[in-house]
């Protein structure tokens, strides 16, 4: 059984069926990809997963447990967390305020009103190493607002690490990075892997290709093909495009 | 540490204004102005600080906070009358009561957000306003609630008499200073925190793990409590409690104050915008019976030109003078995280 | 169930007409056809001819003047609205519309008999040689076939490779012209249509040299 499973996931919106029929399933330790053509569902499948929105049919699954259609803080707290690709920081918060909320403790203690956040040098410490790890050690101070565009990027995966999921769904990640953001994100990326499996939802073959250990491509709402990046990669049509010419 | 633990709780901003209150009443008279007009700013502070807690903190805005304000003055006057005539045990009671309504309130409303949230306050409030104009057996209707005392302040050894408009500003202040430092605790604490999160990004703060539902009820009813508290000063200060205050215009006037004091960027924005607003009304209404016009319309220049409104305008001239910049009261928790390590 | 055929397309009219007292027939689509085994049939035409049409009628979301669609042997037009898409699904472009034409509340028509559709028409899938997902695609046609569900697959064809996509993954052709339609069953029986010569045009010549 696999870490986390969905099952015939079907979604519309009024006439519009946007999931067909989705069956996936993530492995843990490992990172997943779904890609596929703009308007094939990807972002409406992202948030069906993590709880955005609820499934018309199927279910979905994380460690055993039914998790179909729980609001998004339950299924955060089940050990889920997930970035934006429309960025959703808190503008008037410093990166490190950002980081600190999302921390675990502080989560456990969100209805203390005497503790005062910013004289707890636990979670301003922790806050600050979860920083450092994404190469924003020396910006704690600064308000997420006046970050540059690529070290928000780099903080919105921040927040959802933070929060030390078991699965962290990435959406988009590198959509408006430059070709060495992007670089440092991969990174990045294969850095973090080793404590949590990972699902990124990518437009950017080249990069998912790269990292992923298996790669689901949808299209019309479906799961068209699925597989290693070799096993892809193993199709006349495929060597033929540009993808085939990064093998 | 004690000294660190101690700063948390009061700040240099925070002395100044107890000092700056807890005289007033000595010199209100000397600058021509008089001891019910602080009495008013005093109780207004309170009201427009939980009003704040709601828009500017967590950008709930809720457009019928008036209603609370009357309902506390009910409430208070009430127990007086049919409970005992016991201040502490009619202060609670106003409390109690209110945030009990504001509860019931905010149990129908907190999954809202936006002009749904704005507008579902205001129909709440429609409803109170009627109820309170209809059940004349116990409000007294159009009349009001008339004679309602001012209770002796009862210190179990000694008690204190607030007849004068002197002695009840001093138990207002009092007020003031317990409300002005547990919601400055309040809003740093990590509970205040998420509040401010939900108000720059909600659905983020559920992605994280929190019960945005439950923050909003329980900050709204947190604030209709203050508000009671206000409405039970008021009834004092007016010896009586009418419906008038439970009008859509007069919680309108409580979200003008906010704004134009500057609530979304300080914590201290009621305060000057109350302060602003009394003064203008006796100063500009010495003049003119249409001061109201002209305040509307330094509203207007307000938001069109400073949106962040006095407080911003404060902010601006201290960074204009070279001070330096941002020692406006919701940065002023940065300094001490570095203090902290 | 399994010995009806997979679609029949049983003397299908479909009139179009405009003027309430003197009606003129605007456009006028006729198909009559049977498919009894699982492939992937390749569907041409130009545009206005009733590709689109055709489609409708087949997954019940236009109803027809006159004739039938059956799937897997069931009438479409008779299955509940919200079923229908367990017989057929139409794929628009990149997105999908299920939007019914009702004549009669759902209670009163027959549940589908499947639970998956069996028929699947992708109506102009865009094609991109470039992204490299032409090769999932028609993995994924070839992928449904296998599972025993008929695909058809209607391409505007503007670019060489769009032929070549065709001839390679198409067991039967279709061509529509001005609401009639003709068979053929392989690629090179279509080019023997002179119709489909003249509609292709520099294509067919394109893909020769």
């Amino acid at each position: 059984m696999a870490l986390f499973e969905a099952h015939h996931l079907h979604k519309r919106f009024a006439d519009q069926v946007v999931l067909e029929d989705i069956t996936l399933s993530f492995e843990e330790n490992q990172i997943s990809g779904i890609m596929g053509p703009n308007g094939a569902g990807k972002t409406t499948c992202f948030n069906v997963l993590t709880g955005r929105f609820k499934p018309d049919r199927g279910q979905v699954r994380f460690d055993g447990q039914d998790i179909t259609g729980l609001p998004p803080r339950k299924i955060a707290g089940k050990g889920i967390a997930r970035s934006f690709q429309m960025m959703n920081l808190f503008d008037e918060y410093t990166a490190l305020e950002n980081i600190v909320l999302a921390l675990p403790e502080v989560r456990a203690r969100g209805f203390s009103v005497l503790h005062d956040l910013s004289n707890d040098s636990g979670a301003q410490d922790r806050g600050a190493q979860v920083l450092a790890r994404i190469g924003l050690a020396g910006r704690e101070h600064a308000l997420a607002s006046d970050l540059s565009y690529g070290q928000r990027r780099a903080l919105e995966i921040g927040i959802a690490l933070a929060a030390e999921p078991r699965m962290l769904f990435l959406d988009e990640p590198t959509s408006g990075l430059g070709m060495d953001a992007t670089a440092i994100l991969a990174e990045l990326i294969g850095e973090i892997r080793k404590s949590v499996s990972i699902v990124i939802i990518e437009h950017d073959m080249r990069f998912l290709f790269d990292l992923a250990d298996t790669i689901a491509v949808i299209h019309w709402g479906q799961v068209i093909a699925q597989g290693g990046p070799d096993e892809l990669r193993d199709n006349e049509w495929v060597r033929a495009s540009n993808l085939g010419a990064l093998a | 540490m004690a000294l660190q633990t101690l700063r948390s709780w009061f700040t240099a901003p925070m002395l100044f204004s107890f000092l700056i209150f807890g005289t007033m009443p000595l010199w209100i008279d000397a600058v021509g102005l008089y001891q019910y007009l602080g009495l008013e700013v005093m109780i207004w502070i309170i009201f427009a600080l939980a009003v704040n807690m709601l828009l500017g903190y967590t950008g709930l805005p809720s457009f019928g906070h008036g209603a609370f304000l009357g309902i506390g003055a009910y409430a208070f006057g009430l127990t007086q009358f049919n409970v005992a005539a016991n201040l502490w045990l009619s202060l609670f009671g106003a409390v109690a009561v209110t945030a009990a309504l504001g509860a019931v309130v905010a149990l129908l409303i907190s999954h809202r957000r936006g002009i749904y949230f704005a507008l579902m306050t205001i129909a709440c409030a429609q409803i109170f306003y009627f109820i309170a104009s209809k059940w004349t057996d116990v409000t007294g209707g159009e009349d009001g609630l008339l004679n309602i005392k001012r209770l002796p302040v009862d210190l179990g050894l000694a008690e204190i008499s607030i007849q004068s408009n002197f002695s009840l500003y001093y138990l207002c202040f009092a007020a003031y200073v317990v409300i002005v430092v547990l919601l400055w605790r309040l809003v740093h604490s990590p509970f205040g925190k998420v509040l401010s999160a939900i108000k720059q990004n909600d659905s983020r703060v559920a992605f994280l793990g929190y019960n945005v539902w439950l923050y909003k009820f329980l900050i709204f009813t947190l604030s209709c409590g203050i508000s009671g508290l206000a409405g039970a000063l008021f009834a004092m200060a007016q010896e009586g409690a009418y419906i008038n205050i439970m009008s859509l215009q007069w919680s309108g006037i409580a979200i003008l104050i906010v704004l134009i004091g500057g609530g979304f960027i300080s914590f201290w924005g009621p305060v000057l915008g109350v302060v602003f607003y009394f003064l203008a009304r006796d100063i500009l209404g010495a003049y003119t019976e249409t001061w109201l016009l002209w305040f509307g319309l330094i509203f207007v220049v307000m938001v069109m030109f400073k949106p962040e409104g006095l407080a911003g305008i404060w902010r601006d001239g201290r960074v204009l003078l070279g001070r330096k910049p941002a020692p406006q009261p919701d940065s002023s928790a940065n300094p001490s995280i570095a203090g902290g390590d | 169930m399994t010995s009806q055929p997979l679609l029949h397309v049983d003397q299908v009219h479909k009139t179009y007409s405009r003027g309430v007292f003197n009606k003129q027939v605007t456009f006028d689509l006729q198909a009559d056809f049977t498919i009894h085994e699982p492939g992937i049939v390749g569907v041409m035409g130009p545009n206005g001819s009733g590709k689109t049409t055709l489609f409708e009628l087949i997954t019940g979301s236009n109803n027809p003047t006159a004739g039938q669609v059956l799937v897997c042997g069931q009438d479409i037009h008779q299955v509940r609205s919200d079923q229908r898409d367990r017989l057929a699904i139409h794929y628009h472009q990149s997105y999908q519309v299920r939007h019914f034409r009702k004549r009669r509340p759902n209670f009163m028509l027959q549940p589908s008999h499947t639970d998956y559709p069996m028929v699947h028409l992708f109506d102009e899938p865009q094609f991109n040689t470039q992204d490299g997902y032409i090769g999932f695609m028609l993995d994924f046609f070839r992928r449904l076939r296998d599972e025993g569900r008929l695909v058809v697959l209607c391409v505007h064809p503007n670019e060489p490779f769009h032929l070549q996509i065709m001839q390679e993954i198409c067991e039967r052709y279709i061509f529509v012209q001005h609401g009639r339609l003709s068979l053929a069953p392989t690629y090179d029986g279509l080019l023997a249509n002179p119709d489909v010569t003249a509609y292709l045009g520099d294509l067919v010549g394109g893909q020769a040299a």
